[in-house]
């Protein structure tokens, strides 16, 4: 007997193979789950801070060097550090009873102690909120105005120099708490979600049914469109989206449509780009499933294509549209990154906290940024994944239950809707939409750096960050194919069922919950455990979220791989080792490759968790976003070409080793 | 009652030709069985037929009108599933009234056709339950129901037994024939099942590899198979080569087959002396004997099977040919395995052809 | 040559008994058919003797040796599923070797057994062909080489024919018998098809529910069934109900609830009891004149149908009261009636076989789940 038989022979002892799924569930269990959920525990370690800091209005500060004439005006306003190259900001909110005037005077003072002066009057009334912005270099105010009833606001004389800011690191409002902020952004996050994930269905639909029902030429290359936007980073997807639909001041690159200035707008269209993919993938999942007999008898009994799409395939749908919803909803709750470039692009100068929206993800890398903000930090994370869980099982029970009014029949209206031009119409809407929506914002990039000044590239700044978060990469894809695929493989075909429905469940958790509570969570764990290394953290903060991506990818793959076959191979005198190396692997080995190019490009894109674990973070996209808010947009595009290119050579990569084992 | 034809039509997928150059007419009120090994091309056929694919050269004709073109839906016809595929969300009675609703044919004659064609395939106490409440057998009769809804005059099934138990399809060939019969429709189904072939239909397309072999009624097929495929494929049959060492007189002469056995045999087709030939025969045409008789040939019993009311025996001849002979039950003398016998040929019971070119297991094979 | 003997074999699926309490004994070189409507266990059955799942109770030896313990591949069990499980990424030649490779053996006893099995299947020549290229028939035969080459002497057959052409079935029947007994295995086949149990088994185990119901040779089950719904599972039975009047030393008496009078074969039934009586289809006669004797046993119908079987023809007869009564006639029978004809029908008192009248009705015993 050679040694590797007898290693094999070892593997294959029930005892061995019973103490390894052990292993690899505790590992899931304690380095995964655990992390993940950990900021739950900060409701009852901490509560007293959160109520403290976030829920209950500070004490009244002194204004010093600040003389505010005003009522129930409060100022908010972040950075702690004084750096007079930094842009400033001034939130001013306010709650009148009555018409209200305020005058102001603002005195900045630059680095050559020349002195600005800046007057202004506004009336306001009701509940609402003032930005004033300033940058020491930069003369333009920008004012930008929120809340209803707007007037007329008066502040008289108020003085701002930023040696005041030394002695401020918050002001805090009696009538403003924290916690209405982090209201307000989990609100806008929710909202943009929701409303991202019924523009997709409703496009995603459509395109899938092409994909799947329909052939026609150039297919393939379609296909391969529809994935294009998930090999780029999302931080480079929302300095391009920007680029092209928005107004973006001190921008303006050859071709940008400049339709918007409106950051809620923008935010939905960029997340758009990366989620419609995902829909449009489960949904074309789900369609391959169902038989298509369902379709053509129902065609058969006279019913109209649209008829049939709607009564038939709909319905079937159901089970499978949880997934697609699910996935698309939860990468825009999640998505940082792009979302923190393009508010970036659409008000340069202005700091983190002084963005007209933020959404909850953005929230954190914030706070996080400025840091001191830990009891915001933990409560916003803590309620981001308790509303993220509970609208999971709301989503999974609303559609399993609702009644959909699919089973009344139009037959006039819908005959004629599946006639002559609708089809067409509808086929030739969708691919505009891919087009327009997904494929040119994509890239628009090089349209830019095509025709934009070129300015100097810190080439070394970025091989170092690619260096760190090839690192990061590569060592979690590894880590998560020794655990990833033996847990599938429990997971498809264990045999306590009530052990592996609940992993099944457990999976999904670090997909759904945003990253950048996941890894405000994360660095909550490990760093009460005091391990204090950054990349460690990092590390394993980017572990916790790709772990799933294997393990649904290979679960996938086992689930379609008869059991039979194993068992047969078993029968004829096969033990469980040389199963797995003969049978098993070679039916599943794209699948683990798949889920193994997924996490690490998944890895490579990544910014708020990366940004939630620990404030300095050298990966790539962080690097780009730092680029992009400071305004140095030439050298952030090309940084964002060269990772573009790096994703999709591993990507392609992919496709073709993929491809060349279906050839087989 | 519709009228079908298809005319020259031919599938092809990529390389593969599915179908090639099929004609095919058939009557109001005829019941069609196209029969053929799985590969054959019978699918396609019908599958052209109701629209869902498109032929590749070719027309069909419903009624006189050509429907090549035609969106299923809007083709008049009822399609029953070799999976049956019920609407699973749907209970028994919404899938029965499926046509009728997306027909618009109105509230009454929904609720009355509904009614009416489920207590046809007595289902109608069962209008409740969800398609996997049913057994395999009752999920097809729902699902005949379902097409029969449509109001249509044609029917088309797709292997709509094959997914059942062996003893439950016995029972729905009934179900079947009584239905199509009584309700007058013009039926087309397809099978590699050659009993149930026999068994259901007025008239019988065989097909193989793309094309038809021969078309004829069940009995005409059985017991004058003009072809050794259709021979082989329609029921059983033992097969014998040798050649005519004699003359023909009055349609009969001589064959001799290996090892130098002679056989008496008819020769309708006046083959020449010398020519190749092959006889097949059915098991119950044949007869053993202990005795030495006419016509026969020695061999010895190698199996011997239990068939219920007959016995059958596997007999390897002297002339190295294995032949099958049922023997019923009631006149069977018991003969055992390894027992020398002598199998009876009746020359009128031969079925005589010309010994094929491409060599006789391919043309009777059946893959 | 191994036997199998199972004791007190109980398997649930959570409140679903698949397997109830099932104590069989297969012998040496028995090619035992397991004959059953979906459902009724079968397949689990195969499993449990394979190793493949485990019981809830009871126990399975094999060569008085008892495997319960032992993982599937120290069973020395070949197992053929229902769609063969060729591996797909393997062609003829590495799925016929796939066994004697895991076993371990050297590379020449490989080769040679190898070949050996191709070469007794007629696949020799495909040895490079993937399954996919193969037609279905050549699929079960690689299948079956692949069983037979990893040293078993048990094999385990579960519906080897289904996936199969119903012309193709017929064929194939002999060949996997003889394969079988050629090699001296001891067989247990699994199917749904009461024919392909009747013509190819040396016994017959008739399964529903998870519990035996009957067990012989195939002659045993379809002359002497133990309860209606074998009667009517393993060919087609009509049936009459009513109560036993008297039994006497050649027949017994049934009268019906219309007061007809029935001779049928004797029973050791009580007179007085509620019984029921059916005959098989190919047993039932049809003539056009009157039938001489008297009244009993006599029916007068007309023919609604006729299904031509080739050698059998089947014929669906309307009586007066309107009960629908089948018959199986052979073919030079068969030829001389027509639908429409009045016919008689005469049940023959010998073939007539009496059952107590079983719980709900006899519709509802004879449904085939």
């Amino acid at each position: 007997m050679t040694l590797s038989e007898k290693i094999s022979d070892f593997i294959s002892q029930k005892k061995v193979i019973k103490g390894w799924y052990a292993l690899v569930i505790i590992f899931f269990i304690m380095l995964v789950i655990v992390p993940t959920l950990f900021v739950l525990t900060y409701a009852f370690t901490g509560w007293d801070e959160i109520q403290e800091t976030v829920m209950k209005a500070p004490p009244e500060i002194q204004y010093t060097d600040v003389d505010l004439n005003f009522h129930n005006v409060s100022i908010i306003h972040s950075p702690d550090i004084i750096d007079v190259t930094d842009p400033y900001s001034l939130e001013v909110r306010y709650n009148m009873e009555r018409d209200t005037s305020l005058n102001y005077t603002v005195y900045l003072m630059d680095d050559e102690e020349r002195e600005i002066e800046f007057q202004d009057e506004f009336i306001v009334n009701g509940t609402g909120t003032v930005w004033f912005n300033a940058s020491a270099n930069d003369t333009h105010n920008h004012f930008h105005h929120v809340g209803e009833g707007f007037q007329t606001l008066v502040v008289s004389n108020v003085t701002w120099t930023p040696e005041i800011w030394e002695e401020e690191v918050v002001l805090r409002s009696g009538s403003r708490l924290p916690w209405d902020m982090v209201k307000d952004a989990l609100i806008v996050s929710f909202v943009i979600a929701t409303i991202v994930t019924i523009i997709d269905f409703t496009a995603g639909l459509p395109m899938a049914w092409l994909m799947v029902r329909k052939d026609f030429r150039g297919k393939k290359y379609i296909d391969t469109l529809i994935d294009m936007p998930l090999a780029i980073p999302t931080a480079a997807l929302g300095f391009s989206t920007a680029m092209f639909w928005a107004v973006t001041p001190g921008l303006n690159p050859y071709g940008s449509l400049s339709l918007t200035s409106s950051p809620f707008i923008l935010v939905i269209l960029l997340h758009i780009v990366f989620s419609y993919p995902y829909m449009v993938r489960s949904l074309s999942a789900i369609l391959h499933e169902i038989d298509i007999n369902y379709e053509t008898a129902a065609s058969t009994l006279g019913a109209p294509p649209l008829t049939v799409a709607r009564t038939i395939t709909l319905p079937l749908f159901r089970a499978g549209l949880v997934t697609g919803i699910i996935l698309c909803f939860a990468r825009s709750l999640s998505e940082t990154g792009g979302t923190m470039a393009a508010l970036a692009m659409m008000t340069p100068s202005l700091g983190e906290l002084a963005y007209p929206m933020k959404t909850g993800p953005t929230l954190i890398g914030a706070w996080k940024h400025a840091g001191g903000f830990e009891p915001h930090l933990a409560f916003t994370a803590m309620i981001l994944v308790i509303i993220t869980l509970i609208l999971l099982v709301i989503i999974k029970i609303v559609i399993m239950k609702f009644k959909m009014p699919l089973r009344k029949v139009f037959p006039g209206p819908e005959r004629l809707l599946s006639k002559g031009v609708f089809p067409k119409l509808k086929d030739g809407l969708s691919f505009l939409f891919m087009f327009l929506v997904l494929l040119i914002p994509s890239f628009f990039i090089f349209s830019f750096v095509l025709t934009g000044d070129p300015s100097p590239v810190d080439w070394g700044g970025f091989w170092g960050a690619m260096r760190f978060s090839f690192l990061v990469a590569g060592v979690i894809t590894v880590i998560n194919l020794i655990f990833g695929v033996p847990l599938a493989i429990y997971i498809v075909r264990g045999t306590n069922k009530i052990m592996t429905n609940i992993l099944d469940i457990l999976v999904n958790v670090p997909l759904i919950v945003p990253t950048s509570a996941l890894g405000i969570s994360l660095g909550m764990f490990w760093g009460s455990m005091d391990l204090g290394m950054t990349t460690l953290l990092v590390i394993s903060a980017h572990l916790a979220f790709t772990f799933p991506l294997v393990v649904r990818n290979v679960a996938g793959a086992m689930e379609e791989l008869d059991p039979t076959y194993e068992e047969t191979a078993r029968t004829l005198g096969a033990k469980p080792m040389f199963v797995f190396r003969k049978i098993v692997f070679p039916s599943i080995k794209f699948s683990v490759l798949a889920g193994a190019i997924m996490a690490f490009t998944r890895s490579l894109g990544e910014t708020g968790a990366t940004l939630a674990v620990v404030k300095e973070a050298n990966t790539v996209p962080v690097y780009i976003v730092g680029l992009v808010k400071s305004g140095d947009y030439y050298p952030a595009a090309l940084a964002c070409i060269a990772l573009i290119f790096i994703s999709f050579i591993t990507m392609m990569a992919m496709r073709y080793m993929t491809k060349k084992a279906g050839d087989n | 009652m519709p009228e079908i034809e298809m005319k020259g039509i031919t599938k092809r997928f990529g390389k593969v030709t599915a179908a090639a150059n099929i004609n095919l007419k058939i009557k109001e009120g005829e019941y069609v069985t196209i029969l053929g090994p799985s590969g054959c091309g019978k699918t396609t056929l019908v599958k052209i037929l109701s629209g869902i694919w498109e032929p590749t050269e070719g027309d069909c004709f419903i009624d006189g009108k050509k429907v090549t073109g035609i969106p299923t839906f809007e083709r008049d016809l009822g399609y029953i599933f070799q999976n049956i595929a019920l609407f699973p969300h749907m209970t028994v009675w919404q899938n029965t009234s499926y046509a009728p609703i997306v027909k618009d044919r109105g509230q009454d004659v929904m609720e009355k056709t509904t009614t009416e064609n489920l207590e046809l395939v007595n289902l109608l106490q069962r209008k409740g339950f969800k398609p996997f409440e049913l057994s395999g057998g009752e999920q097809q009769k729902a699902g005949i129901a379902r097409a029969l809804c449509s109001g249509s005059k044609l029917l088309i099934l797709d292997e709509p037994l094959s997914a059942l138990d062996a003893r439950v399809r016995l029972d729905l060939r009934y179900v079947i024939k009584n239905l199509v019969k009584s309700k007058g429709l013009t039926a087309i189904h397809v099978t590699h099942d050659q009993e149930e072939a026999m068994s259901i239909s007025d008239r019988i397309v065989l097909m193989r590899a793309g094309g038809i072999v021969e078309v004829d009624t069940p009995e005409n097929l059985y017991n004058r198979p003009k072809n050794l495929f259709t021979a082989n494929f329609i029921g059983e049959a033992s097969f014998i080569e040798g050649r005519i060492i004699d003359n023909n007189e009055d349609n009969c002469c001589t064959m001799r087959a290996r090892n130098g056995y002679k056989l008496k045999i008819r020769n309708d087709s006046c083959m020449m002396k010398g020519a190749g030939v092959v006889i097949a025969v059915r098991p119950e045409n044949l007869f053993i004997s202990r005795k030495e008789e006419d016509n026969s040939i020695p061999g010895e019993i190698q199996d011997k099977i239990f068939m219920g009311s007959f016995m059958r025996y596997r007999i390897m001849l002297a002339t190295d040919d294995l032949v099958q002979v049922e023997i019923a039950e009631a006149i069977d003398k018991t003969f055992n395995i390894g027992d020398n016998v002598n199998v009876i040929f009746k020359s009128e019971k031969l079925l005589v052809y010309p010994r094929p070119k491409e060599g006789l297991q391919e043309v009777l094979s059946l893959e | 040559m191994p036997e199998i003997r199972i004791t007190n074999l109980k398997k649930a699926f959570g409140d679903l008994v698949a397997i109830d309490d099932l104590t069989i004994d297969v012998k040496d070189g028995e090619y035992l058919t397991i004959l059953g409507p979906t459902g009724a266990g079968k397949t689990t059955l195969l499993r449990l003797i394979a190793g493949l799942a485990e019981q809830t109770s009871g126990s399975i030896f094999i060569d008085g040796e008892c495997v319960d313990d032992l993982p599937p591949e120290r069973r020395k069990v070949a197992f053929l599923s229902q769609t063969y499980s060729l591996f797909p990424h393997m062609n003829v030649w590495e799925n016929t070797t796939f066994g004697p490779i895991a076993r371990g053996w050297d590379p020449e006893q490989v080769e040679i057994i190898g070949r050996e099995m191709l070469e007794m299947v007629h696949l020799y020549d495909r040895k490079d062909a993937y399954p996919g290229e193969l037609s279905g028939g050549m699929q079960q035969r690689n299948a079956l080489a692949r069983a037979l080459s990893a040293d078993a002497k048990i094999l385990l057959l579960d519906e080897p024919l289904r996936a199969l052409d119903a012309r193709l079935r017929l064929d194939l029947r002999y060949e996997l018998k003889q394969l079988s007994k050629d090699m001296g295995m001891t067989t247990i086949h699994v199917t749904h098809d009461q024919e392909e149990a009747l013509t190819i088994s040396d016994r017959i185990l008739v399964l529903r529910d998870g519990k035996v119901i009957q067990s012989g040779t195939p002659k045993e089950i379809f002359n002497k069934p133990a309860i209606p719904f074998i009667h009517h599972f393993v060919g087609e039975a009509n049936f009459i109900s009513g109560k036993l009047q008297e039994v006497d030393d050649e027949y017994s008496t049934i009268v019906d609830d219309d007061g007809h009078k029935y001779r049928t074969q004797k029973t050791d039934l009580k007179p007085g009891s509620r019984v029921v009586a059916g005959i098989k289809t190919e047993f039932t006669l049809m003539t056009k004149e009157k039938w001489e004797s008297e009244e009993i046993n006599n029916f007068t119908g007309s023919i609604e149908r006729i299904l031509f079987l080739g050698r059998f023809s089947d014929f669906e007869i309307k009586l007066g009261n309107g009960e629908i009564v089948h018959a199986r006639l052979p073919g030079y029978q068969a030829n001389k009636f027509d639908g429409g004809d009045k016919v008689n029908i005469p049940y023959s008192p010998q073939r007539m076989l009496v059952f107590p009248e079983p719980e709900g009705g006899i519709k509802k015993a004879l449904e085939m789940v």
